[in-house]
C-alpha cells in the first residue's frame, strides 16, 4: 500500500523543485520505487526509480524532467491583440508505484496516477513567496500576471499582459480612460498562457494614462486544487475541478458542488481499473 | 467578476527610432521593451599572421562586433521589472537573436534614476577571408 505525502499544485514552476513523496506501508528493504512521467496523450517521457529510505519512503523531483518539455521560446508578434503562447506552459500525467522483480523480470505496479497537471516555464523565488497558482485565472480571486511590467511605458511599445488559464473560459478586457470605460470580448479556447496586448492604439485609442484588467460572468469558477481520493483496491486517483453552468447559485456552494463532482470522478478514475494488488502482481503501466 | 488585477499604464513620449528589446522573463513568456535608439557599434579585428622568409604575412582577420543599447531613464519599478533582462539568456534585438556578452546598470543616486546598458553580439559574426 502505498500512501502519497507530498504532490506538487496543478500548475507548478518546472525551475522549481517538483516533489512527489511516497510511503509505501509494506516495505522491505530493497524494495524499488518508480514514477512516470508521461505527455497528457500518455506517451512515457520518462521513467524514474529509486530506493526506498529506511523508512519506506521516497521522494523524486520532476523538474528537471518537466524542464525538458521546454525546446523553445514563443516568440509575440507585435500589434495582435491576443495570442497563445504555446511555448510557456506544458501538460504532464504522473504515474507512480513500486517496482517488483520476479525472476529477471521487472514488473512496474502502479499505484496512483494524476490527472492532467501543467507545469510552467517559469523560475519563482525559492522561498516560495510567489506560487505559480497565484497566476491562475480561476475565478475566485484577481489572478496576477505573468508579468511585473511597469507602468511607465513610451507610446508606441508593445503592453504585453500575459494571463494563465486552465480551461475555456470568456471574458472582457476592461480599459478604463478617465471616467470611460470600454469592455472587449476575449476567448481562451483551451488551457494556455495568453499574452493580451493592451497597447491602445490596437483598440483605437489614443490615451495616455489608463488602467485594464479582465473581467469575466460569473459562471465559471475553477478550483485549482489538487486532491487525491483513495479508490478501490488501495489506489488513488486525483482530482481536481472545474465548475461551470453555476450562474444561479453563490461561489463558494459553485465550488463545494465542483470539487465533490471531481471527486466522484477520481473514485472512477482509470487507475482504479487496473490490475489489483492482490492479483497476478504483474501489473504493467496504463 | 473581476479576475485579473488592475493594471495601470502611464505612457510617455514616444522614443525616436526605439530599438525593440525582448527577453525572456522569470515567468516563462517572452517581454518587451523599448530602449532608446542610442547606440555604440565596435568592430574589432585581430590580424593572425605567419611568417615567410623573414616577413609576417596576414592570412586571416577575425572579427567581434559588439552593439551597445542604452534604456532610457528608469524608475525604480522599471528597473525591477527588467531584472530579468539582465539575468535572460535569451534575448532579440529588433526581432534578431544576440548574444549578450555584458550588461551594466547605473543608479543616479540623485534623481533616482535607473539605467542599463547592453552590450551584444549579434549571432553571426562576420564570415572570414582567408588565404
Amino acid at each position: 500500500m502505498l500512501t502519497i505525502n507530498k504532490y506538487p499544485e496543478l500548475v507548478s514552476a518546472a525551475y522549481n523543485p517538483v516533489e512527489f513523496s511516497f510511503t509505501n506501508t509494506s516495505y522491505q528493504v530493497g524494495d524499488l520505487f518508480y514514477l512516470d512521467v508521461k505527455t497528457e496523450a500518455g506517451t512515457l517521457i520518462t521513467t524514474l526509480v529509486k530506493n526506498g529510505t529506511g523508512t519506506g519512503s521516497a521522494t523524486f523531483d520532476i523538474s528537471s524532467v518537466l524542464q525538458t518539455l521546454f525546446t523553445e521560446v514563443y516568440i509575440p508578434s507585435g500589434n495582435t491583440k491576443i495570442q497563445k503562447d504555446t511555448s510557456a506552459l506544458k501538460s504532464y500525467k504522473v504515474t507512480a508505484g513500486v517496482l517488483e522483480i520476479e525472476g529477471n523480470q521487472q514488473y512496474k505496479i502502479p499505484y496512483f496516477s494524476t490527472d492532467t497537471m501543467y507545469a510552467l516555464r517559469a523560475a519563482l523565488p525559492l522561498d516560495n513567496s510567489v506560487k505559480a497558482g497565484s497566476m491562475v485565472v480561476d475565478c475566485l480571486s484577481e489572478a496576477d500576471y505573468l508579468t511585473s511590467i511597469a507602468s511607465s511605458q513610451p507610446q508606441g511599445s508593445d503592453l504585453y499582459l500575459p494571463v494563465l488559464v486552465l480551461a475555456e473560459i470568456d471574458a472582457y478586457l476592461v480599459f478604463n480612460f478617465g471616467t470611460t470605460q470600454e469592455l472587449y470580448p476575449f476567448s481562451f479556447p483551451e488551457a494556455g498562457v495568453y499574452l493580451i496586448n493592451v497597447k491602445p492604439e490596437l483598440y483605437g485609442y489614443s490615451a495616455d494614462n489608463f488602467s485594464c484588467y479582465l473581467e469575466s460572468d460569473f459562471n465559471y469558477y475553477f478550483s485549482t486544487q489538487l486532491g487525491f481520493s483513495a479508490c478501490a483496491a488501495g489506489y488513488y486517483g486525483s482530482h481536481r475541478s472545474i465548475a461551470t453552468g453555476f450562474s444561479n447559485i453563490d461561489q463558494e456552494t459553485a465550488v463545494t458542488n465542483a470539487q465533490t463532482a471531481a471527486n466522484a470522478l477520481a473514485l472512477a478514475n482509470k487507475v482504479c481499473t487496473l490490475i489489483p494488488v492482490e492479483g497476478s502482481g504483474g501489473g504493467d503501466e496504463d | 467578476m473581476k479576475i485579473t488585477k488592475t493594471k495601470t499604464f502611464t505612457l510617455t513620449p514616444e522614443l525616436r527610432e526605439p530599438v525593440k528589446i525582448q527577453y525572456l522573463n522569470r515567468k516563462g513568456v517572452v517581454e518587451s521593451v523599448q530602449f532608446t535608439k542610442f547606440q555604440d557599434e565596435e568592430l574589432k579585428t585581430k590580424t593572425n599572421l605567419y611568417n615567410a622568409a623573414g616577413l609576417e604575412y596576414a592570412y586571416t582577420i577575425d572579427s567581434n562586433t559588439t552593439n551597445t543599447y542604452y534604456s532610457p531613464y528608469l524608475t525604480k519599478e522599471g528597473f525591477d521589472w527588467l531584472k530579468d533582462l539582465l539575468l535572460s539568456p535569451f534575448v532579440l534585438v529588433n526581432s534578431k537573436y544576440v548574444k549578450v556578452l555584458d550588461k551594466t546598470y547605473k543608479l543616479d543616486a540623485l534623481q533616482q534614476l535607473y539605467t542599463i546598458e547592453l552590450d551584444c553580439a549579434p549571432l553571426y559574426e562576420e564570415n572570414k577571408i582567408s588565404l
